[in-house]
């Protein structure tokens, strides 16, 4: 028996915008509870929602980044349910006309289809105290947009990949920060078990993922349970689950409930969400230059492999910040190393981001210059930029604080060596009778006494003098 | 006629409790009700176009201005229930 899993994700996204969707309350990330609501969000009676302009252009830009069909008529429903972090007791969504449909995301040659996109507002955070459930109504009203795919995704290595898509377009857009902490971006999991080109299995969702990482372990869970309960002849309930990721395993929250009892009827107080062809054909061109757009190019006009386009491109500072070096040193495979070993490494060990690093494109490229002038050696490179990763200073400054230019001069040199050979008169002996393999020791001791600094070619030249070869 | 579940089950998507009493007087009425606006699909309306509004046919929007909302001191003395600033309801436990 030939079981495959399907997989259909569900994408919130909060939208850049600088007021909530229906309301001028702000939407800023931090301020104490309840102190960014007024009486529409909050659901007090007789006040009516007043849509958001810049909203609907996020959205737009959204859609058309992931190739949707733009609706030139959609509406708002209102989602009925009863919830403590939902004052109005129903949520203001789209629901059978959506914004947007019919789009697709490209995995590496695979079509991952986007069923639609819809615009709604977020309900308010609730916090667990003892005895007690506490409620903070700021997000009430964030604009969010929903993305939800086709169910062509087949594994959870599929799943992360389709995400890390998805926010990067996000992101590239500048529709959304996309800050997984902040709760910008969430995601929900459908997923169900079938016998290999059949009918559909009975769908699970599963809810609390936090991560990317958390979906791809939630749904390993997942799958290997449905298969189990499916091979010992028991049938998979359509129900909602939670993801435990200490446990890493998932348990029942509740039976699904169906769309129906949500009781979905049209916005009273909204009128059609009407959109131009005009307005569609002036948002395409703020759709920028996308991640996977930038990869081709990268690879196309600087030659890099895919898998370091993959990785410059991976977030649109990171892509900038490339280009940027560029303009002052036109080596983009040097360039590319430096970014995808040394600085990624740093900020990764140190846990940090490239935005909030104090190493800016023009010290890097300032620091290889001196590396291609000869001032400092490739190696000791690698000590001059953890200090500026560190300090954020001029890469000349550094060299001249600690000594760290580059020992050219003949004479310097000797006095070095000869020391070095005085030390060591079995390899010189090892050397006469024919073992070249003596230098690299030699050298090895050269570059030891001067700290990296000896220029290493020079250093070799000279040695190879001093022990009688005719260079 | 409305079965006695159905009116349960509208009662618990709404978060009421009815006695049983309450579960037969209100099933009538609900019924009556939809018998009454069951009229309305005794027209044939295949030709009319739906009208969302008899004002304007599409949304007024706003500009996206950040204006300031409640002071905290006005939204939490909509509950006697406040803690740091937080509404304090029944513990929820999924």
């Amino acid at each position: 028996m030939n079981l495959e899993a399907v997989i259909g994700l569900e994408v919130h996204c909060q939208l850049a915008s600088c007021s909530k969707i229906f309301c001028s309350c702000p939407t800023k990330f931090g301020a104490l509870p309840n102190t960014q609501v007024c009486p529409v969000c909050l659901g007090l009676p007789g006040v009516l929602p007043v849509f958001n302009k810049r909203v609907l252009e996020l959205a737009i830009i959204s859609g058309l980044a992931l190739s949707c069909k733009i609706n030139n008529h959609s509406r708002f429903h209102r989602k009925n349910y009863f919830y403590p972090d939902l004052p109005k007791a129903y949520q203001i969504s789209q629901y059978d006309e959506p914004l947007a449909t019919g789009g697709s995301i490209n995995l590496d040659g695979k079509k991952i289809g986007i069923t639609r996109l819809h615009l709604e507002e977020d309900a308010g955070k609730l916090m667990h105290a003892e005895g007690a459930s506490l409620v903070d109504f700021n997000r009430c009203g964030i604009p969010l947009i929903e993305i939800v795919s086709e169910p062509d995704i087949r594994s959870p290595e599929e799943a992360y990949a389709y995400l890390t898509e998805i926010k990067a377009i996000l992101q590239y857009t500048e529709v959304s920060n996309c800050n997984m902490e902040e709760g910008s971006l969430r995601c929900d999991v459908n997923v169900s078990i079938r016998r290999e080109g059949e009918g559909l299995g009975e769908k699970v969702e599963i809810k609390n993922l936090n991560s990317f990482r958390g979906v791809e372990k939630a749904l390993h869970y997942e799958i290997e349970r449905q298969i189990e309960v499916i091979k010992s002849g028991r049938k998979v309930f359509q129900e909602t689950r939670l993801f435990d990721e200490k446990k890493q395993v998932t348990f029942t929250m509740r039976a699904k409930e169906e769309a129906k009892d949500y009781r979905y009827f049209p916005e009273p107080d909204l009128l059609p969400l009407i959109v131009e062809k005009e307005q569609i054909e002036s948002l395409k061109s703020q759709v920028p230059e996308l991640a996977s757009q930038k990869k081709e190019r990268f690879m196309k006009d600087y030659g890099l492999s895919e898998y370091d386009a993959k990785i410059l491109t991976s977030t649109k500072e990171m892509a900038i910040f490339f280009e940027t070096c560029l303009r002052s040193y036109d080596k983009p495979k040097i360039v590319n190393n430096w970014i995808t070993t040394e600085l990624l490494g740093l900020l990764a060990e140190k846990k940090k981001k490239l935005a909030d690093s104090l190493v800016k494109p023009e010290l890097l490229t300032k620091m290889l210059l001196l590396i291609d002038d000869g001032v400092i050696s490739g190696k000791i490179g690698k000590d001059v930029f953890a200090e500026i990763f560190a300090s954020g200073k001029d890469p000349e400054e550094i060299i001249k604080e600690k000594g760290l230019v580059q020992i050219k001069d003949t004479d310097s040199l000797y006095l070095v060596i000869d020391e070095v050979l005085s030390e060591n008169p079995q390899a010189i002996k090892d050397y006469q009778e024919g073992k070249k393999k003596a230098v690299g020791s030699l050298i090895g001791q050269i570059m030891k006494k001067t700290m990296g600094r000896a220029n290493p070619e020079l250093a070799n030249q000279l040695l190879l003098k001093r022990l009688g070869e005719d260079i | 006629m409305l079965k006695k579940e159905d009116v349960q089950k509208v009662a618990r998507l709404a978060n009421l409790c009815l006695s049983e009493k309450e579960e037969e007087r209100f099933s009538n009425q609900l019924t009556a009700i939809l018998d009454y606006v069951s009229k309305l699909s005794e027209l044939n309306v295949d030709k009319v176009c739906p009208l969302f509004s008899i004002e304007k046919e599409r949304m007024e929007m706003r500009e996206d201005k950040v204006e300031k909302g409640l002071e905290l001191s006005e939204v939490t003395s909509f509950s006697e229930n406040i803690r740091d600033g937080l509404f304090v309801v029944p513990k929820i436990i999924e």
